[in-house]
């Protein structure tokens, strides 16, 4: 008796420990340009183990034909979870409130052409499509060949994961204010490369010449924030970059001098294709 | 505002479990890639001698990008008739249909080769299986680059027959092949050819010079140990290929 129910606890446990670890994995493919947001296949997977996405890669090999295979664009896909997305709402809804309270700030001065201005760009941040990601460019390539590239799926990070595979590559967008409206920078314009890069690029006649300043995606840690001194010099050349225009410096007060970083920190999420907010 | 950490995620942090998990499966290709770092690195064109490849057991080719040193490639992983070349720098060529359609980690500050759309109407697809009512035209999107240099051309692509050659490939080997010229327009006007020498015995490729678009490099292929798979016939072989 006393061996059947050490037995019965060793398998209650192992149940549990199972249990727990448990995560699901759903994976779309999205391969329609004119309706990015359809899905035209889509697997779930329930792991019982935390796994690395290589090897979920491994179940998509046994599950999609070779031809839809092969026109994945991976420099295009995107990982997210549940619980990045929930952080990722949680930093927009403090973006909408600090653009508030900029808003209300310069009504008070008297700039009340500035204070709209800030509250177009606060009801736009609140619509744009955003969809938390890990990874940018995840190859499965890469994932199989280096260990620090191939992400571990555990309950720690999400209870679901969502991985968005496209079939077409990002389309060039700009988002944020029109550049004649009141307050918008019109000296440097953000863009975001595919690669999850964040870079303030100078576009005026005087400043034109000289180099943009990128900031890095970080995987590890892909919803921190980030200073201008952790800026690198770079060069802007490709056609696949969404821009975004956001607010003059001068309208930034000491409590929001880092409020386009953290904006941007918002826009590299913007789905591909996402559409005019 | 101050700088602030808002998580750090712990899924790209390596785990001891999952290394053990993944070795089994993955000890292939480690070998291959240990073999390619250590007898093939330096700065000099990689020639491998005919004892080396004898004692290789995997599908192996030369491809040099550009003007760079010949390096020496292996196939790590067959996806669904994707090829994945590997080299011992971690460079990787994905190749279909013994066309390249992308790279990844490739060394020289060359542009990465990203993406390229509609290749199920590819006319090396049907080529290669030595149908002999193939398509000759073709059209697609091509991504260069993922970062800042990323951007998407537009190509046309036509085919035309060159004729039979007998091709002497690397180890002394002689092979008959017929030579297939690509001719690309890209959408700013730029045109150029690419060229195809397919056995003809079995369809495959095996010499390429090709290009995609002006802001990628030319990659020159060599087969220097077939891949079983493509020495079997095509089941609808009808030889117009030849």
């Amino acid at each position: 008796m006393r061996v059947f129910v050490g037995l019965l606890l060793v398998v209650l446990m192992s149940v549990s420990q199972t249990a727990a670890a448990q995560v699901k994995v759903n994976v779309y493919l999205h391969q329609s340009a004119e309706q990015p947001g359809d899905v035209t296949w889509q697997k779930s997977y329930e792991l019982s183990q935390p796994e690395r996405i290589s090897q979920v890669y491994e179940r998509i090999l046994s599950d999609l034909n070779a031809d839809d295979l092969a026109q994945i664009n991976w420099s295009a896909s995107r990982l997210s979870s549940d619980f990045l997305q929930a952080r990722l709402e949680r930093h927009r809804e403090r973006m909408v409130e600090q653009l508030d309270q900029l808003a209300r700030h310069w009504s008070r001065q008297d700039e009340q052409q500035v204070a709209d201005s800030i509250k177009r760009l606060a009801a736009q941040v609140s619509r744009w499509p955003l969809q938390a990601t890990y990874s940018f460019n995840l190859t499965p390539d890469q994932t199989r060949l280096i260990l620090q590239q191939n992400p571990l799926l555990t309950r720690a990070d999400g209870r679901v994961f969502n991985w968005h595979l496209y079939s077409f590559p990002h389309k060039a967008l700009t988002f944020g204010l029109p550049e004649d409206l009141a307050g918008v920078d019109n000296d440097f314009l953000w863009r975001v490369l595919p690669n999850g890069t964040v870079a303030k690029q100078p576009v005026a006649y005087y400043n034109k010449r000289l180099p943009a300043a990128c900031y890095q995606h970080d995987e590890r840690s892909p919803i921190q924030s980030v200073n201008a001194d952790q800026a690198q010099r770079c060069a802007i050349k490709g056609n696949l970059i969404h821009s975004v225009r956001l607010l003059s410096e001068y309208w930034l007060t000491d409590e929001t001098e880092q409020l386009d970083l953290e904006l941007m920190l918002l826009a590299k999420f913007i789905l591909p294709n996402g559409g005019q907010s | 505002m101050t700088t602030k950490t808002m998580h750090h995620s712990r899924l790209f942090l390596p785990s001891l479990a999952a290394v053990v998990l993944l070795s089994g499966c993955m000890n292939r290709v480690e070998s291959m890639k240990e073999t390619l770092a250590f007898a093939w690195s330096g700065n000099q064109d990689v020639t491998v001698t005919q004892e080396r490849l004898d004692e290789i057991n995997y599908p192996m080719m030369y491809a040099r990008f550009n003007q760079q040193r010949r390096i020496a490639l292996g196939l790590g992983f067959d996806d669904n008739d994707q090829y994945k070349w590997l080299s011992g720098d971690q460079e990787v060529v994905v190749t279909r249909h013994g066309r390249v359609i992308q790279t990844q980690g490739v060394s020289g500050n060359l542009n990465e080769l990203a993406w390229v759309s509609n290749l199920s109407n590819d006319p090396l697809k049907c080529l290669t299986q030595l149908n002999s009512q193939c398509s000759l035209t073709w059209q697609a999107q091509v991504q260069s680059g993922v970062a800042q240099e990323a951007s998407i051309q537009a190509i046309t692509s036509q085919f035309s027959r060159i004729g039979s050659e007998t091709l002497e490939l690397p180890i002394n080997r002689s092979i008959n092949t017929v030579h297939w010229r690509e001719q690309i327009t890209q959408d700013n006007g730029t045109t150029w050819t690419n060229d195809y020498w397919l056995s003809t015995e079995t369809g495959r490729v095996v010499k390429s010079s090709q290009q995609l678009t002006d802001a990628l490099p030319r990659v020159v292929t060599e087969e220097l140990k077939p891949y079983k798979k493509d020495l079997q016939k095509p089941s609808n072989s009808n030889r117009g290929a030849n």
